[in-house]
């Protein structure tokens, strides 16, 4: 009888929601036409059904979408992933600042340096480089004292700036120790003092000597005696007038003096290109082994002036004599041989 | 044949949404939950009677959803495999909580009025005409029915919930569920038959 009443709901739990056959539905709709109880049965299902499918409809909270898309957010593993790809990009970040820290220090240091540099260290402007000429090796055979002469024009050399007279004087002497004594006095002598800058090297020293012609030729004058100490000597000046250098090779004392002593510009061009000209014959004809010059040659010999009174030792300069004559700047060189 | 047509626009709009939402297109994702998040909320409602667990559950069951998005090959209606998401998910978390539902249902049956459940009983014996859906419209008789959902079986409860609240035909019910039809029809038959027991014991007393 149960199994009967089950078979019997499941027809009519079918048939109220319409899944039944046409010959199941023609079944039940006999069945409840004879028994009442069915229909009662019917009846009870129908409306629990109809009570079911009116139950009030909730609406779903409100932020639903927005949890659902913060619940999709990359999982742990992820994360993970990321943290890990963070980490060596901070890494690399705080290598990349550390580098760039230690430039700025580096950086920092070195203005600091160039200031404390140009603080402490003299001023340096008026030193211009000197070149040395190389050594002969035939005057060695050639002894002592031999007047080796030799023109170099050199375009575009020292360039004037805050003197209109340079010019270059260079001493190479087996006894460098004794050279730089005399000049050293005969800068003392001759007040110079606060005009010279010494620079001294192993085997080379060299005095920047900013005055008038005047006092550098009362300088040369007290110099004199250490001609006899050098083995070469050479004078190099700057010629305004031809834009080019002039040197002259084993220069006398007598004709550095006698170029210093001219005024004019000019005239200590033409000065000292006759000596360089005059000192390269000599060197020639020594190295001709014809030494003997013919009168026409003798005329030519540029007359060598007079010392001056004012380069005698015996009247050195002093500080408050009076300072004429142009503006020089004189570079000595001491080599020692 | 007026509702054959509507179901089968329907499942063609899901078709179109559900393939734009495989491509990766929020837009027709967030079309697809909105459409559908009243109607499994208030299932998952109505199976756990929490309205906090069917919050979070509903939230789980669309993130579960769009995650396997690209699983779904379109053999069922979308709705369809969104509703075995939701019930499997609620089955699974009313295994534990079973019992403490219905000892609260005593408790709330206990508490209602006589009016409410006098009239209920009536209109269940179809000694009423009452309209139904004025009937379940009243908080208490809402509750009393709900709570009497509670009390049955987990597979009982599903069916009836998919066919009388959802609506949906046998096979429907058979597809989400992975069961056979003809258990379905059993199932059912069975399901009815307990809830009118249940309303009855606690009815009439």
């Amino acid at each position: 009888m149960s199994e009967i009443h089950k078979d019997i709901d499941e027809l009519l739990s079918c048939y109220i929601d319409g899944e039944l056959s046409e010959r199941g539905r023609t079944e039940i709709k006999r069945l409840i036409r004879h028994d009442k109880s069915i229909a009662g049965r019917l009846g009870r299902l129908r409306k629990q059904k109809q009570l079911l499918n009116c139950l009030p409809v909730a609406p779903a909270p409100e932020g639903l979408l927005e949890d659902i898309k913060a619940s999709l957010k990359p999982k742990p593993i992820l994360k993970r992933y990321l943290s890990d790809a963070e980490e060596s990009a901070g890494a690399r970040h705080l290598l990349f600042r550390r580098v760039l820290t230690a430039a700025a220090i580096f950086i920092l240091v070195g203005v600091l340096a160039g200031v404390v540099f140009n603080v402490i260290m003299p001023d340096a402007g008026s030193h211009e480089p000197v070149a040395i000429q190389p050594a002969d090796s035939s005057q060695d055979a050639g002894g002592a004292k031999e007047a080796v002469v030799e023109s170099t024009a050199v375009e575009g050399g020292m360039t004037p700036d805050s003197y209109p007279f340079h010019a270059a004087l260079e001493l190479a002497s087996y006894n460098s120790i004794a050279v730089n004594g005399f000049i050293a006095k005969a800068i003392y002598s001759n007040g110079l003092v606060d005009n010279t800058i010494p620079e001294r090297e192993a085997t080379l020293s060299t005095y920047h000597v900013n005055c008038t012609t005047a006092q550098i030729v009362a300088l040369l004058a007290d110099l004199e005696a250490v001609w006899e100490k050098c083995r070469q000597t050479s004078l190099t000046i700057y010629a305004e007038d031809r834009d080019s250098e002039i040197m002259i090779n084993n220069i006398t004392s007598a004709q550095a003096i006698a170029v210093f002593a001219q005024d004019k510009p000019d005239e200590r061009t033409e000065l000292a290109q006759n000596y360089a000209d005059f000192n390269a014959l000599i060197r020639d004809q020594l190295d001709g082994g014809d030494f003997a010059l013919s009168r026409d040659e003798e005329q030519f010999v540029p007359s060598i002036p007079i010392k001056p009174d004012l380069t005698r030792p015996e009247q050195p300069v002093r500080r408050d004599q009076p300072q004429t004559g142009t503006s020089v700047n004189l570079i000595i060189t001491v080599t020692g041989l | 044949m007026q509702v054959q047509k509507q179901l089968e626009k329907t499942i063609i709009d899901d078709a179109i949404l559900v393939r734009q939402s495989q491509r990766g297109d929020s837009v027709a994702t967030g079309r697809l939950i909105t459409k559908y998040r009243d109607r499994i909320y208030n299932a998952i409602l109505k199976i756990c009677a929490n309205s906090h667990d069917a919050a979070e559950l509903t939230q789980e069951t669309f993130v579960k959803c769009i995650e396997k998005i690209n699983t779904f090959e379109g053999k069922s209606a979308f709705y369809t495999w969104l509703f075995r998401i939701a019930v499997n998910l609620t089955l699974n978390y009313c295994k534990r909580r079973t019992r403490t539902r219905a000892q609260s249902l005593q408790s709330v049956v206990a508490e209602e009025s006589d009016g409410a459940a006098v009239e209920l009983g009536a209109f269940l014996a179809d000694q009423s005409a009452a309209d139904p859906a004025v009937l379940a419209q009243d908080a208490e008789i809402g509750e009393i029915v709900l709570g009497a959902l509670t009390r049955l079986e987990e597979h009982h409860r599903a069916v009836v919930i998919l066919r009388d609240i959802e609506g949906m035909s046998y096979s429907e019910i058979a597809e989400t569920l992975h069961i056979e039809v003809g258990t379905v029809k059993s199932r059912l038959s069975r399901a009815r038959a307990n809830l009118r027991e249940i309303l009855k014991a606690v009815l009439y007393p």
